[in-house]
Formats: C-alpha cells, structure tokens, sequence
C-alpha cells in the first residue's frame, strides 16, 4: 500500500511541491538562523584561537571574557615559570584602547602586546611582513582580512590603511609593518598587534598591566597537578584554550540578547513552519478524504491508514529538510564571502532534522483524526 | 438445495436510526429481505428511501440499529472493527456513483488496490488487475489514468477494481447514473455477465429504470420499508418466476 500512498502524495505536483515548500522553508528558517547564532558564538573564542600557542591561560578568576582582561602584577609571570612543569610563561597585554587615523577617523582598537623577547601569541598566519618587524620602531600589525572595513579613512577619499600607513594611538605615532590573517570576530573592533613594551607604552599608565599569562607545559608534565601549583602559587585562575573558548561563548551567550534574539527568531520559524506545513498537509489530507473512505470501504484498516498518511508525511519531511538544510547550508557559504558569521556544527541539522520530524508528525496526527473519524459510507454519497 | 436458492444475505426486522432523541430519524424501519447466491437484486425507490443506507449496513461500513443481519454467513456488525474491515475486503466488492478511482493512479493500478489490500505482492496484484481489464474490455487503457478515461470506461475501471479480488458480494450504487444509456447498458451488461458467470451475489441501486432489465429481482423501497419485491426480466436462477415475488426473502 506505500506505493499508493506515495502515488497519492506526488499525484498532484502542485499540492505535492507547495507541502515540500512549506517544510523546506521551516528548515531554511530554524537552520538558517541556528547557525547564525552558532557562528557568532563561535566567533566570540577568535582572539583565543588566533593566540592558541600556549597550553594554558593565567589570568585572574574574574575574568568573564577574552576581551575582558583583570589587570594583573607583571610578576605573575615570574611566579608561574617558577613552578615545576612550566615549560615557558610570557606575559601578553590586551586592551581596549583609542586610535586615530591620519585622516582624522577616530577609532575603538583592541590592542595586544606581545613578550618583546619571544613574541609569542602572535596571529598565525602572516600576509605581509613578518612577525619579528614588530621590533622595529614603532612597529604594529594590522588584520589583513578586516583591516580595509574597519580602518578605513571615512574623510579620506574612504582608503583603508595598508602596510606603511601610520595612525596614532592614544596619540602616540605607530607605523604598520605587517598584516596577519585574523580569524573573524565577534569582537568588532580591529585588533592591532605590538610588543608587550610598546603595548604599555602606548596606554595610559595603571598599577597592574599585565592582561594574561600564556603558559606551555613541559613535555611530561601532569597537567592538572601543574594548574593546581599554578593556582595555588599565584591565586589566579587557568584555563585551557578551549576552556576560555567556552567561557568567553557561556558569558556572550548568557549576558547577552543575541541567544534570546536568535532563538526568537528560530522558535518563530518552526512555529510558522509548523502552521504552513500543518495546514498544508490538513488541506492534503482533507481533499484525499473520499479516497480514504474508499480505502476504508474495501478493507483498508485504520491502522494501515495511519501508516500511509505518516509515510507521506515522512516523505514530504524528508525532501523538505533535505532542500531546506541546503538551502541553508548554501546561503551560509555564500554569507561566508560577505564576512557574516556562520557556522554549521553537525548538532544543527540533526535538531533541524528532529524538530522538522516533529513538525510533519503533528501535522499527520491532526490529519489523521479526520481520517479515523471519517465512516466509510462517505462513498456512497454522489 | 440448489445452490442458487442459499441465501447470500438474510435479513429481519433490519433497522438504522441516524441521531438522537427528537432529532432522530429512522432510515430503515424493519427491512425483511433475503439475497440468494448468484442473484442480482436491484434496489429502488425514491430518494431517502433508505436505499444506499441499506447497501452500507449490508456491506458493513455502517452499523445497524436493530434488527438480525447475515450476509454471507456473519454479521459484519458483530464484527470488531478491524476484523470488519478486513472482511469487507475479502468478501465485498464495490461499485460507486462517483467511480471513486485515484486519479494518481492508472487503471491497472486503481484495479490492483483490493489486491494490494490483501497483500497480494504488487507484481502479481498489477498482473491480475490487467487480466481483469481485459475482461472489462480496457485492454488498451491499462495504463491511463482515470483523468484520461471516459465515464464508462471509468466505471468499468471501478467494476474490474470491484471484482478482482473475487468477492462474494457486490454492490453498487447507481453505477450508471452518470452515463448515458448506451454507456450504461454496457457497463451494466458486463457487469451482470461477469457475476454471472462466477455465481456472485449483485445488489445495485439505482434510479434508471432503463437497466431494471438486468435484474433477477427488484425490491422497490419506500420511507425505510421494502414496500415490493418484483421479478425481473433478468431472473434466471430463481427456480420458477412464478413464486420468485412470494419466495423466500421476499415479504413486502
């Protein structure tokens, strides 16, 4: 009997493709808009990852976020290298601050100060220049990727500044050296790299600067057992990479709207998918009644009933999700070239995949009580 | 006992009441009536008579009020609902006013759904639902859908779908009232030669006078009531025509 059920779905291409629509745009919706919000999630750990060298963060225990630093003492970092199974520990500034461009454009920067000796923490990937320029004079690094939106010379012919340009910050002159390809960030502003030294210099003076404590186990060593020591010896709080990647997205997430607006607007898409696809296929449903009677009449229990009309509900599901999930899918890699955030985590479609499911399994239950209500005698009525 | 003569459906003091209290109205006040094996009975009677009320308590797609049924060795109504419906779809074949065909469906395929029903595999199902084309004389139209059908041929369609399971009880109702006559003499022609010939028990209802021909017998009904039983000109299993409006079954 599925091949009838099947048959009787696909019979009229209209209804047919409008029930796929109507499933297809519930998915695109809650997919959609899903994986927005996961990707703005996930770009709220870019500075962590883009700075992932180290096994370990030190920083203080009220650090909510990764770009919400505790200034700490900057013997912190001689503490932590003098615990056993600290491979390394270097300091690294990381600040809100103010730039001006040479057009006059004032600007908000994230600027990060990087151990004048090792530079370590620096972005991963160079596009000009070279990290060690950053020791030259004056010497900053720029994103390459973000830079051209987000220092661009508004009162200046709108000209993005590029390697050579020089802008100041907090008044004091720096020179562009190089550009880094930086991960997109949650975090608008445009992060600048520099020394740890001219970092300080560059601010306005505090008692305490240093932001965070970047360590590297030695090879060997008990991870947990080196945390404690570390904890215990300095009274700060570490975290593992992912750990402060998970922080950072918790404090976004929960001290933010942006998971009440999103989930708005997800809750409104399996709501205006599930009375599109619902109603459509009650209309489906409806139209098909006399058939069904006819079924019933020759014999056709309600129980092989429920069967076909959940099989063509499962179909319509199934083809819905596919095209709306790639719809999804696709739209995102497209938004990828815009710079909008977007990430797909597998967990996306299979909650799409359930709640769609669900969706067409309720618009079947209501179908269904009007196909088991229905007397066979219907048939006999011209 | 002749074979012919056994009863295929035996009813008594048949009634069926639609709603309740004041509202109530009685659609069938104490049918008496008996159905031999192989006849065709035609039932006719003005409308609201309780005509197709009477087919659908027969079949067993409504439950009566009252009264002692049997067709074809039990009462459907009896029946829990599943092995009712099942029963139906072994033993019952239908014709309807409106052909009621899936118009998703070819004509092979439409004939092939009781089969399917009883889960006969598709391939086989598909086989025997062309065989019974042929027989209707659609042996061209298998796979055309009912769209692309004319109304006689779609009621032959609906009239293999009827038979093919070979049931032992057929009925119909009004299978020619959207035909013309032609058409309908025709359609009721290979209607009545196919029962026929596999002793199968036919009641039609219908308002066309013009096919009552056909007929082994005719009970006419009024306001719920078999008011006449008549022999038709069709009649050739009674054992004399003579007695067929005063035999067994018939009470007026």
């Amino acid at each position: 009997m599925w091949q009838i059920a099947l048959k009787m779905l696909t019979g009229d291409r209209l209804k047919y493709f409008g029930l796929i629509a109507g499933i297809a745009f519930a998915a695109l919706l809650i997919a959609q808009q899903a994986s927005i919000l996961a990707g703005f999630i996930r770009q709220t750990g870019a500075f962590i990852r883009d700075t992932a060298q180290a096994d370990l963060w030190l920083m203080d225990p009220q650090v909510r976020f990764s770009q919400d630093p505790v200034p700490m003492r900057d013997t912190v970092a001689q503490l932590a290298r003098g615990v056993e199974g600290v491979e390394w520990a270097i300091p690294l500034f990381q600040g809100y601050t103010r730039g001006k461009l040479p057009d006059g454009t004032r600007f908000t920067l994230i600027l990060v100060g990087l151990d004048d000796a090792t530079l370590m923490g620096g972005p991963p990937e160079m596009v000009q220049g070279q990290l060690r320029d950053l020791r030259n004079d004056r010497a900053v690094l720029i994103d390459a990727i973000n830079s051209p939106k987000k220092l661009l010379m508004k009162q200046g012919g709108g000209r993005a500044l590029t390697v050579g340009d020089r802008f100041t910050v907090n008044d004091n002159e720096v020179q562009i050296v190089g550009s880094y390809e930086g991960r997109r960030s949650f975090f608008w502003e445009p992060v600048v790299y520099t020394t740890y030294s001219r970092a300080l210099s560059l601010v306005p003076p505090e008692r305490n600067q240093l932001s965070f404590v970047l360590i590297r186990l030695a090879p060997g060593a008990d991870a947990a057992k080196v945390r404690a020591a570390l904890e215990a010896r300095t009274g700060l709080m570490t975290l593992t990479n992912e750990e402060f990647i998970a922080r950072t997205a918790d404090y976004i997430s929960t001290e933010t709207g942006i998971v009440i607006n999103f989930g708005m607007a997800i809750a409104l898409g399996f709501l205006i998918g599930t009375l599109v696809a619902g109603q459509t296929f009650y209309n489906f449903t409806l139209d098909n009644l006399r058939h069904y009677g006819a079924l019933k009449a020759m014999g056709v229990t309600n129980g092989r009933l429920a069967g076909m009309v959940l099989l063509q509900a499962m179909v319509v599901a199934v083809l819905g999700y596919c095209i709306g999930v790639g719809l999804g899918a696709a739209s995102g890699k497209a938004m990828e070239g815009a710079g909008l955030a977007f990430s797909m985590p597998w967990q996306i479609p299979a909650i799409t995949a359930a709640a769609i499911l669900s969706v067409s399994a309720i618009a079947a239950m209501l179908s269904l009580r009007q196909v088991f209500r229905l007397e066979p005698a219907v048939v006999f009525k011209g | 006992m002749n074979d012919t003569a056994t009863a295929a459906v035996r009813v008594a003091g048949l009634t069926k009441r639609f709603g309740t209290g004041e509202a109530a109205v009685l659609a069938l006040r104490g049918i008496d009536l008996e159905v031999r094996t192989g006849e065709l009975l035609m039932l006719v009677g003005p409308s609201g008579c309780g005509k197709t009320t009477l087919i659908s308590v027969l079949a067993g797609i409504m439950d009566k009020t009252d009264g002692a049924l049997d067709v074809l060795g039990v009462d459907p109504g009896a029946l829990p609902v599943n092995d009712r419906t099942r029963w139906r779809g072994a033993n019952i074949g239908f014709v309807f006013q409106a052909f009621n065909l899936m118009p998703a469906l070819t004509a092979a395929e439409n004939v092939s759904i009781p089969l399917l029903i009883r889960n006969v595999p598709q391939a086989e199902a598909l086989r025997r639902a062309r065989a019974m084309l042929a027989r209707v004389e659609l042996a061209n139209r298998v796979d055309a859908l009912p769209a692309q059908l004319s109304g006689g041929q779609q009621q032959r369609v609906a009239i293999a779908r009827a038979l093919v399971h070979e049931p032992q009880l057929v009925v119909c109702d009004e299978p020619t009232s959207a035909l013309d006559h032609e058409t309908g003499h025709h359609v009721m022609d290979i209607l009545h030669g196919m029962t026929r010939e596999s002793r199968r028990t036919l009641i039609v209802v219908t308002h066309d006078a013009r096919i009552f021909g056909f007929a082994d017998r005719i009970a006419r009904m009024d306001d719920g009531r078999v008011v006449a039983v008549e022999t038709g000109a069709g009649n050739s299993l009674l054992p004399s025509p003579a007695s067929a409006g005063e035999g067994p079954g018939v009470r007026a």
